[in-house]
């Protein structure tokens, strides 16, 4: 009988690099009759990774078998994979932006008639297909890059149900969704499920886990720590997890508020900042003292980032003053603020953050090549002294500075970034979302360098989408709504109620919380 | 995320890819050496060093251009109007030496007997301006001798290469023009520019000095032909245009690889909007790149002019951008930037080289030998691509 066997099923599965072990003797069971929402967790560099690709046939096996609804299976192909009814829904949305919805659906698998696409066909089916996904106000004639990042996330899943995927694997879905976003996509996640739809969920935030997840299974090292069954899971709380990944009980996540030592002179003077462009970020205002963790919170759209890279240089204002040290900056490009002394981490670590085609040691010199021009030429032996530092301080997994920095897990990659932008030396830091596609451990290192270096005297500007991030690290909290800054809470007393209420509004009160 | 310990920093195909341009030459050398003997005759080798110099030192320049992520179509057209104005320029000292030692009697006539050889006998353009030249060159006492007329014609040409190359570099950079746009408008302009110059005809060098450069070399200690009573001994000379290339690409070479503005070419070649982000001003770095392009073009020009005595104004210097993209794209160098190495470039110069020798030296018909050449290059690159990854 079919129905008894699990939709997925690893037997004794390995998968090496030469030199390196990435999968080792992984067995593994996930589904069976009826839909479930199976998690899988880890560290970077756990195999979560290695896991997805193995099932939507982007690499295939070194030892074992994957057996799907009891079959055996090689996958050789996304497109073999998505025969056997296996589709993936990347974290990098894999849509065509020129290309509207119903051609984004279909693409590749086009609804023909004598060759000619039928449009009128895949216009029906994809109204059918949004509409069983409850997204009836996405049209299929909209073109893909003018939606919102959840509903494209929506036009992808729809894509998948398309292809008949009978196991749709979602890596990190909601990394770039809002609260209400995520909500709505654990409801239509509940729905595929109901249906029998097997969804293997992977993702970093175990708070999520644990709200959707009927199962979940623990990697570490390439090999199964545990699998939590449906009784376990619903008991479990996301410090036991996250004990469970790293391999060692969870201290607290955030270091122990400390007493702020800077002083009361404000480093950081923003006076009536107003863009040119998005027209709605305008008149913000805030100051941040010496040695201070300032957070800026918000829904995504609300105008944080586009704060920052104006007060960095990479956006331009059309009114509004920008004091650092009391003096007044008149900052035009990137660089006019590094040598003033601000540092912008940005949030999208690979396409503005690293480069990826460099090495470690290339990019963490990138931005402060002067301190290691003599004569006019490179000195490499100081290059190489101060990344090895900094490898070695923040304990940046890599073979060596040489290392391509796009072999990193994201967690050292994040380090890298940030050490970057330390060696320019910075008065005041920037931060946007620190911590995204990051592991637990790297993290906690993370924060606590955060604090380190304010209590050193450095100036911190946190930008975070996870409230608990900013609520555990901020000395004081901006929420931005809608392109202003519409209160500055205190970060000891604020609470994630407290914030969404500002951040959402008022007519969206009931739904922040 | 890119969370996996699955990739790792020892790769064989890496390796090859690196080192496949040169096993590609000596596999190239061994096989050619194989079939015909005086291939290897060592006035052959240096004569094919000579033939690629010209193109080598814009092949060069391609390389920062391409691992910048861009490109530039320009050179060849630039490289035969620069040449044609290195003549132009030395001719008109020319007749300001002649205008010095002469009286002004003569002048016209002088005027009249050096400017026959560029326009083919037919009516002069710009001879109003030649002549005001050649008197600011008299009246700044400049022309006193042949040497320094030459040495203005080079120094004005390069100067002039390099301002169209940083146009080009402002047209991409402050103009936000695709570099495949800005630099073909450049090619149709600059070759227009030489027809107008030469009346579509030839640049035709006066006097003897200019052709050194080209044609002159370093002596070797290596005797090809021993002294006998009537002939003196004919020694193996290294060429200046390869002492010339030799220069370039040890400088260029340490740019790359050793200075902040090397650095920054290959960062933004690898992710323009990092660049920016990483506060290196992308602007500023790519009209560098640009206006070193011209200037290597202006130096490849000169030298071409001085080698062949003459320009033609319709032809020279057609196509040589095409050469010099497949020497550097053969060399290894990735074509949407970002990586690449001046040593691959070379390497990729002297394959081309060997090709068109080997092709002359077993008498393939000269139709052919297009279709010969693209089947190599396309090999070549076939060879070295990235291992498709799993």
């Amino acid at each position: 009988m079919a129905e008894s066997h699990p939709a997925i099923e690893f037997r004794s599965v390995g998968k090496t690099f030469p030199g390196v072990t990435a999968l080792g003797n992984v067995s593994l069971a996930i589904g069976g009759t009826g839909g479930v929402v199976h998690a899988v967790i880890g560290e970077n560099g756990a195999g979560k990774s290695t896991l997805m690709k193995l099932l939507s046939g982007l690499c295939q096996p070194t030892a074992g078998e994957i057996l799907l609804f009891g079959k055996p299976v090689l996958l050789r192909s996304p497109q073999e994979a998505q025969a056997a009814g296996v589709v993936m829904v990347h974290q990098e949305l894999n849509l065509i932006d020129e290309l509207p919805v119903a051609d984004n659906i279909f693409l590749g698998r086009e609804r023909t008639r004598v060759g000619f696409i039928n449009r009128g066909e895949q216009a029906a089916e994809s109204r059918r297909l949004l509409a069983s996904l409850r997204c009836d106000r996405i049209s299929p004639e909209a073109r893909c890059g003018d939606l919102s990042i959840a509903e494209r996330q929506m036009v992808e899943i729809a894509k998948a149900l398309s292809c008949g995927a009978r196991i749709l694997i979602m890596d990190e879905p909601t990394a770039v969704l809002t609260r209400r976003e995520t909500e709505a996509l654990f409801d239509v996640i509940n729905g595929l499920k109901s249906e029998g739809v097997t969804i293997l969920y992977v993702s970093h935030l175990l708070e999520e886990v644990v709200q959707i997840a009927d199962r979940v299974t623990v990697l570490r090292d390439g090999r199964v720590v545990t699998t939590l069954n449906e009784a376990e899971t619903k008991s479990a709380t996301p410090r036991q997890l996250a004990s469970l990944m790293v391999g060692r009980p969870m201290e607290q996540q955030f270091p122990v508020r400390r007493a702020r030592t800077g002083g009361d002179d404000v480093v950081l003077d923003v006076r009536n900042l107003t863009l040119a462009a998005p027209e709605r970020v305008k008149d913000v205002s805030f100051q941040i003292r010496r040695g201070e963790i300032f957070g800026l919170a918000g829904l995504i759209g609300a105008g944080r980032t586009e704060v920052a890279e104006a007060i960095a240089g990479l956006r331009k204002r059309s009114a509004g003053r920008i004091f650092l040290d009391g003096r007044e900056l008149d900052i035009r490009a990137p660089r006019d603020a590094v040598r003033a002394g601000i540092a912008y981490l940005s949030e999208d670590r690979k396409a503005t953050g690293l480069t990826l085609g460099l090495s470690v040691l290339e990019n963490m010199t990138l931005a402060s090549l002067g301190q290691h021009t003599r004569f006019g030429f490179l000195d490499s032996a100081s290059e190489r002294r101060t990344t090895q530092k900094h490898v070695d301080a923040m304990r940046i997994k890599t073979p060596g500075v040489d290392q391509p920095i796009e072999m990193l897990s994201g967690g050292n990659q994040q380090k890298v970034a940030l050490a970057k932008w330390l060696e320019t030396q910075p008065k005041l830091l920037i931060v946007d979302e620190p911590t995204r596609g990051v592991d637990i451990g790297a993290k906690e290192q993370i924060y606590h360098l955060i604090h380190s270096l304010t209590a050193s005297g450095m100036t911190c500007l946190v930008i975070s989408s996870e409230l608990n991030e900013v609520l555990g690290l901020c000395d004081r909290v901006g929420v931005m709504r809608n392109g202003r800054l519409e209160a500055i809470l205190d970060g000891s007393t604020a609470t994630e109620q407290s914030v969404m209420q500002v951040a959402a509004g008022n007519t969206a009160t009931d739904n922040a919380a | 995320m890119a969370d996996d310990l699955t990739k790792n920093s020892f790769n064989l195909s890496h390796v090859l890819s690196r080192s496949g341009p040169l096993l590609a030459l000596l596999v190239l050398v061994i096989i050619t050496g194989s079939l015909e003997h005086s291939f290897l005759r060592p006035e052959n080798l240096m004569n094919i060093l000579r033939q690629q110099s010209f193109v080598g030192i814009l092949a060069v320049g391609l390389t920062v251009v391409i691992i910048s992520g861009g490109i530039d179509l320009s050179v060849g057209a630039l490289m035969g109007f620069c040449g044609g104005l290195g003549i132009w320029l030395m001719n008109t000292a020319v007749i300001a030496a002649k205008i010095v030692a002469d009286n002004s009697a003569a002048r016209a006539r002088h005027i009249e007997d050096v400017s026959m050889g560029i326009g083919g006998g037919l009516e002069l353009p710009y001879s109003s301006v030649r002549e005001w030249l050649a008197s600011l060159f008299q009246y700044a006492g400049l022309s006193a001798s042949p040497a320094v007329g030459v040495a203005i014609a080079l120094i004005f040409t390069v100067a002039v290469a390099t301002f169209a190359g940083l146009c080009n570099g402002l047209l991409i950079a402050k103009g936000r023009l695709a570099p495949f746009i800005a630099t073909l408008s450049g090619l149709v302009a600059y070759r227009s520019l030489a027809l107008a110059l030469a009346d579509g005809g030839e640049f035709r060098a006066q006097g003897g000095l200019f052709a050194k450069l080209g044609t002159g070399g370093i002596d070797l200690p290596y005797t090809l032909r021993v002294a006998t009573e009537t002939t003196p001994a004919i020694r193996l000379q290294l060429p200046y245009p390869v002492i010339a290339l030799a220069v370039v690409a040890g400088v260029v070479a340490i740019l790359l690889g050793r200075t902040a503005f090397g650095r920054y070419v290959y960062a933004i070649g690898n992710n323009e909007r990092a660049a920016v982000y990483s506060a290196i001003s992308v602007d500023r770095v790519k009209i560098k790149v640009y206006a070193l392009m011209g200037m290597l073009v202006g130096v490849a020009g000169c030298f071409l002019a001085s080698r062949m005595n003459s320009v033609a104004s319709s032809t020279t210097g057609n196509l040589a951008e095409l050469d010099a993209i497949a020497a550097v794209v053969i060399g290894g160098t990735r074509m949407q930037g970002g990586s690449g190495r001046v040593g691959g470039t070379l390497i990729g110069v002297l394959i081309l080289g060997v090709i068109s020798n080997m092709l002359n030296l077993l008498n393939v018909s000269p139709y052919l030998q297009g279709l010969v050449k693209g089947l190599i290059i396309v090999g070549a690159v076939l060879l070295q691509r990235p291992a498709r990854r799993t």
